[in-house]
């Protein structure tokens, strides 16, 4: 469609001239030369989808918060001229552009263009809180194509603040402010498993129990019992859920952004297995009334995850996986070291054995899995190392004392 | 149980173990581990078996067996739980725990499924399972049909040889006949000979027979202890179950025996090459079924000889088939306590026997015989004509049924009897199946000898059977004997038997007599007659009286026999009138009649004034000796002036007397004097 489009806007190299460009937009109002900007987007990233340095960027990026976001950017501020109702139309305007562009890389390109934070422009903290706006919308009406792309935009914002953030909006408008609309969550799994995974992710990131070292970036102490359920429904009805990162789309997407531009093959397993470790200890340090439903949810979101790992066995021939990940492993020595230093701090302070000893038997358990799986890939005394300072169980013995399985 | 390979799996099992109830996610979580850390240990895969087994998890359990099987197949405890698995797939039950194992089985990999059968099967050593285990890999897997099925049979044969009793109702021959046989015929490529494959059709049709027209009375002896005896309910309705030793009810009962025969019949008319277009199909009834086979048969006959085989081979043992068949539907009737399968009680009838109707001239009779025999071969159209001669008495069914069954049973035997080679085969058949011991067939020929006019043949195996004492089918033994002795002529014989017949009956009450006279009786001379005593007692009654009017006819005949014709004649009085008109007119000119059992037996009011009127001068003025002597002989002398006068007074008054019996019991008066008479009554036949 944009390739065939004729008229004033048809000639990517406008993006050249931008004052020109400006008066030509600006004839017509909101949302009309919104819209022709996203049609010219089309035209400039299917002409220019192969350079290796984008033309024009700094100009499009200007016109893109000019005539899409409505924000006046200056040097140092930027004014919101879009109402409420301006906004709305907007989001429905960017579904409806997701929804009916039909070639991929364009539309991750585009995607990737709008919600371009690495230039440290005054208008991305309005430009964020529009995709976060814009991915709760998407969730609510089931447009698969805005959360794909989402997906794959998270995969290479690398766990950043603003992936989090974006989780912890999705929870906020779904878990916490209406609870009565889960099951919009819940559909996820089935309407994007790619954002379901990229959204594990983030929310195993989230809710990362305060006491490990680098406490969870969204502050949250501990997953609420809703969206708990609803992991572990995926997790365990989905062993291949956690799996779809692996299969990078869409590497080679024209991009803006200046650094880490390559798509992140990380797994939700290592936060996931965080979470199902720390959780004894966390419920107890938190205070929170350990009920049985919860520690239940606990045990078998656990078992998911081993599943996984155990599944991830199973796909590691398959064509389309990074030889040098299966070699390096999508468990790393430092994320189980990180979890292993939580209990560690966790011992000094006041802690019921039981729940101590629930929490190491987890972390022996996910540590063989991993091991036999190859989710992590280590020697033994780096095993050792990692696990010198925790309380030794019989199974922590056990796991410590069996020979390395050979790949 | 399963071994562990040491301490820690133990534990790490125990461990899950205890937390299933509580956690069943960390209980699997704990399992996961110990698997992944002990991936060759068989007590930790088969104990996670054993749990998902009874959460019940199928998919799991399924998926851990399969594990099992692939990794662990040296282990025996392993295969107790595949023999558990493959008699849950046998079984009848359909408790959950029967179906989860079959369930699980079904799950497995298709040559997992096969591979674990085909072991087990090698591992049972009962030799039924294990035949029962090859017959359940057959009926899943094709390629096992080709592989294993011939040998299979094999087995069954040589197990059923080993059975002390020869009984070709056993259980190894069900398999073969029922089971085994009907999936290894329809598949073309298994490899077997012609022999073979006559060979098993012979004993298919061996198994059908005896299944079918195995008798009621020999299903108590079989019937193992733990099933439901039949005789525990005396209700007769019930269905007749047919216990083959080894198998459950379920197993050993066959809805369909004629059809599942015919069903092999075709398989094996094809799979030989023959026409089986010359098989007769099913879906017409027995009358039509012959019209088929022998409109095929005489097509045959113009055929040349080297493809000849071909196509007769099929009509010789479609014709056997139909003879069987039609065999099983004449001894329902014949004798349904025996062979009914579902009679309800109100329809029960005794046993029938097949005898010369006492009521048409043997003469007759006999031509008609002669006339309807040559009618019999000649003819293809035989139709309602050919039955009609033949009445049955005492069975309130329909009789078409078992006329059709008995003359086509007969009309096929005849076909059979007349083709040389079939004629052959089919003694050696008989041979083979050691029929010998089939008294059932006995009855056939001899009921067949009476029909067609061969009395003197039914004769000699009637005199056989008689002498052997067999204490079953006397009563219809000396029935038919006798009939059989008066259509030959020998009046004293067939006379003895009756007695002999009557002397067996119960004593009864005879209350409810029924006339014999029904509409078609007279005009037939052949009559299925029910073995009950009121109907045994009155046919006997009828045979006598018919023996003596023979002698009475020829001329010889004393006092006594008059006497007794007079007893015999009351019965169905007035109908043998004419007679009793002969008999008095022969008194008459004796001018003297004694005959001192006069008062005991006879009692009929024609009867008594007639032989009242004897004695006046009207009537002759006879002499009558009709009183029992009185034992004192004193008194006689004494009064002999007045004896006359005196035994005239006496006659009055017991005349008198005996007006007042007139509705005594007929029947039983005339059965007491058949038995209490009995020597007095032969010994007036001799003279």
């Amino acid at each position: 469609m944009a390739a065939t489009m004729e008229g004033p806007f048809s000639d990517p190299t406008l993006f050249g001239a931008l004052f020109e460009l400006q008066s030509l937009l600006s004839r017509t109002e909101f949302p009309q030369n919104a819209k022709d900007l996203l049609l010219m987007l089309s035209t400039y990233f299917t002409r220019y989808e192969r350079e290796p340095l984008l033309p024009f960027r700094d100009n499009v990026l200007r016109l893109i918060d000019e005539f899409i976001f409505c924000c006046v950017t200056n040097q140092n501020y930027y004014r919101k001229r879009l109402s409420a109702v301006q906004e709305l139309q907007l989001l429905e305007l960017l579904c409806g552009y997701f929804e009916n562009q039909p070639n991929e890389i364009i539309k991750n390109a585009v995607f990737d263009a709008l919600f371009c934070f690495s230039s440290s422009r005054p208008s991305e903290d309005y430009k964020r809180d529009l995709l976060y706006k814009l991915v709760s919308l998407a969730v609510a009406v089931k447009c698969t194509s805005v959360l794909n792309c989402t997906a794959v935009w998270m995969s290479r914002q690398h766990l950043s603040h603003s992936v989090i953030n974006l989780a912890a909006a999705v929870v906020h408008d779904y878990c916490i402010l209406v609870p009565a609309s889960l099951t919009a969550i819940q559909n996820l799994v089935e309407i994007s498993p790619l954002f379901a995974c990229q959204f594990l992710t983030a929310v195993a990131a989230l809710y990362k129990p305060a006491l490990s070292g680098t406490p969870g970036l969204g502050k949250q102490s501990s997953l609420p019992i809703t969206l708990l359920e609803v992991i572990t429904e995926w997790v365990s009805n989905y062993p291949l859920l956690c799996l779809s990162s692996l299969y990078p789309k869409f590497p080679n997407i024209p991009s803006f952004q200046r650094t880490q531009n390559y798509p992140d093959a990380r797994t939700p397993i290592p936060g996931l297995i965080t979470c199902c470790v720390l959780a004894p200890l966390n419920m107890m340090h938190d205070n929170t009334e350990l009920t049985g439903k919860n520690s239940q949810l606990y045990s078998k979101l656990h078992l998911g995850v081993l599943e996984a790992m155990i599944a991830y066995k199973a796909v590691q021939q398959s064509p389309g996986i990074d030889p040098l990940l299966i070699q390096r492993g999508i468990v790393s020595l430092q994320d189980m070291k990180e979890i292993a230093d939580s209990i560690q701090r966790c011992r000094s302070k006041d802690c019921q054995q039981g729940q101590l000893e629930i929490s190491v038997d987890r972390m022996a358990q996910s540590l063989q899995l991993a091991l036999s799986t190859h989710c992590l890939v280590c020697t033994k005394d780096h095993l050792k190392d990692i696990c010198i300072c925790l309380p030794q169980t019989r199974l922590l013995q056990i796991v410590l004392s069996q020979p390395m399985m050979v790949r | 149980m399963a071994a562990f390979g040491g301490a820690d799996q133990k534990w790490l099992v125990d461990t899950a173990q205890s937390l299933l109830l509580k956690d069943p996610a960390a209980a699997k979580a704990w399992l996961l581990t110990a698997r992944a850390l002990f991936p060759r240990d068989f007590g930790i895969q088969y104990h996670s078996y054993c749990i998902a087994k009874s959460s019940p998890n199928l998919k799991e359990a399924a998926k851990l067996l399969y594990e099992l099987f692939i990794h662990f197949h040296h282990e025996s405890t392993l295969w107790q739980e595949f023999h558990c698995i493959t008699i849950a797939m046998q079984s009848d039950l359909s408790d959950p725990h029967t179906t989860f194992l079959s369930e699980l089985f079904e799950s497995l990999p298709s040559q997992a499924q096969h591979d674990i059968l085909l072991q087990v099967a090698e591992h049972t050593k009962d030799l039924l399972s294990h035949c029962k285990l090859q017959l359940l890999l057959i009926s899943k897997f094709r390629n096992a049909v080709i592989t294993h099925g011939v040998k299979l049979v094999e087995t069954l044969l040589s197990a059923e040889k080993m059975q002390a009793e020869r009984n070709p109702l056993n259980c190894f021959r069900k398999l073969l006949v029922c089971d085994v046989l009907p999936i290894l015929l329809s598949i073309p490529d298994v490899p077997c000979s012609n022999k073979q494959l006559a060979k098993w059709l012979q004993k298919s049709i061996e198994f059908y027979i005896c299944y079918a027209v195995r008798p009621r009375s020999a299903d108590n002896k079989c019937a193992t202890p733990g099933f439901k005896s039949p005789l525990k309910s005396p209700d007769p309705s019930t269905s007749r179950f047919v216990f083959i030793e080894g198998l459950t009810e379920k197993e050993s009962t066959i809805v369909t025996p004629w059809a599942n025969l015919h069903n092999i019949l075709l398989l094996t008319s094809s799979r030989l090459g023959w026409n089986t277009d010359n098989v007769v199909p099913t879906d017409r009834n027995h009358r039509q079924q012959w019209l088929y086979l022998s409109r095929v048969y005489k097509a045959c006959q113009k055929m040349s000889d080297e493809n000849r085989i071909q196509h007769i081979k099929p009509v010789f043992y479609s014709l056997i088939v139909l003879l069987f068949q039609c065999l099983h539907g004449y001894l329902k009737y014949k004798d349904p306590e025996q062979f009914a399968v579902n009679s309800s009680p109100s329809a029960q009838h005794g046993t029938l026997v097949l005898l010369h109707n006492v009521e048409v001239a043997t003469k007759k009779k006999k031509d008609k015989h002669e006339h309807k025999r040559a009618r019999l071969l000649d003819k293809d159209d035989i139709t309602e004509t050919s039955k009609e001669h033949i009445s049955v008495w005492g069975m309130n069914k329909d009789k078409s049924e078992l006329l059709e069954s008995f003359t086509t049973a007969v009309i096929c035997w005849q076909l059979i009897q007349s083709d040389e080679v079939f004629d052959k085969d089919f003694k050696w058949l008989l041979h083979y199946w050691k029929s010998i011991k089939w008294t059932w067939l006995t009855s056939f020929q001899i009921d067949m000898g009476v029909y067609t006019g061969d009395t003197a043949k039914s004769l000699v195996m009637l005199e056989e059977r008689h002498e052997s004492g067999e204490i079953q089918g006397q009563l219809e033994a000396c029935l038919q004997l006798s009939s059989c002795f008066l259509a030959m002529k020998h009046y004293q014989k067939a006379c003895d038997m009756a007695l002999d017949a009557v002397a067996m009956l119960p004593d009864s009450d005879f209350s409810t007599v029924k006339s014999l006279g029904h509409e078609d009786s007279k005009s037939n001379s052949l009559q299925f007659v029910c073995c009950a005593s009121m109907y045994v007692l009155q046919y006997c009654i009828k045979l006598i009286l018919m023996c003596f009017k023979k002698i009475f006819n020829s001329g010889g005949m004393n006092e006594i026999a008059l006497g007794h014709m007079l007893v015999m004649m009351q019965y169905d009085w007035p109908k043998e009138e004419k007679t009793f008109r002969q008999v008095i007119d022969v008194i008459m000119q004796q001018g003297t009649f004694t005959y001192t059992m006069f008062f005991k037996y006879v009692i009929n009011i024609d009867i008594l004034e007639e032989v009242s009127f004897l004695r006046t001068d009207d009537g002759g003025k006879v002499e009558l000796e009709l009183l029992v002597q009185a034992p004192s002989q004193h008194r006689q002398r004494t009064v002999t002036r007045g004896l006359t006068k005196g035994g005239e007074e006496g006659l009055k008054v017991a005349m008198e007397k005996q007006m007042t019996r007139y509705d005594d019991n007929l029947l039983c008066l005339i059965k007491q004097f058949l038995t209490e008479e009995r020597g007095g009554i032969r010994q007036a036949m001799v003279l």
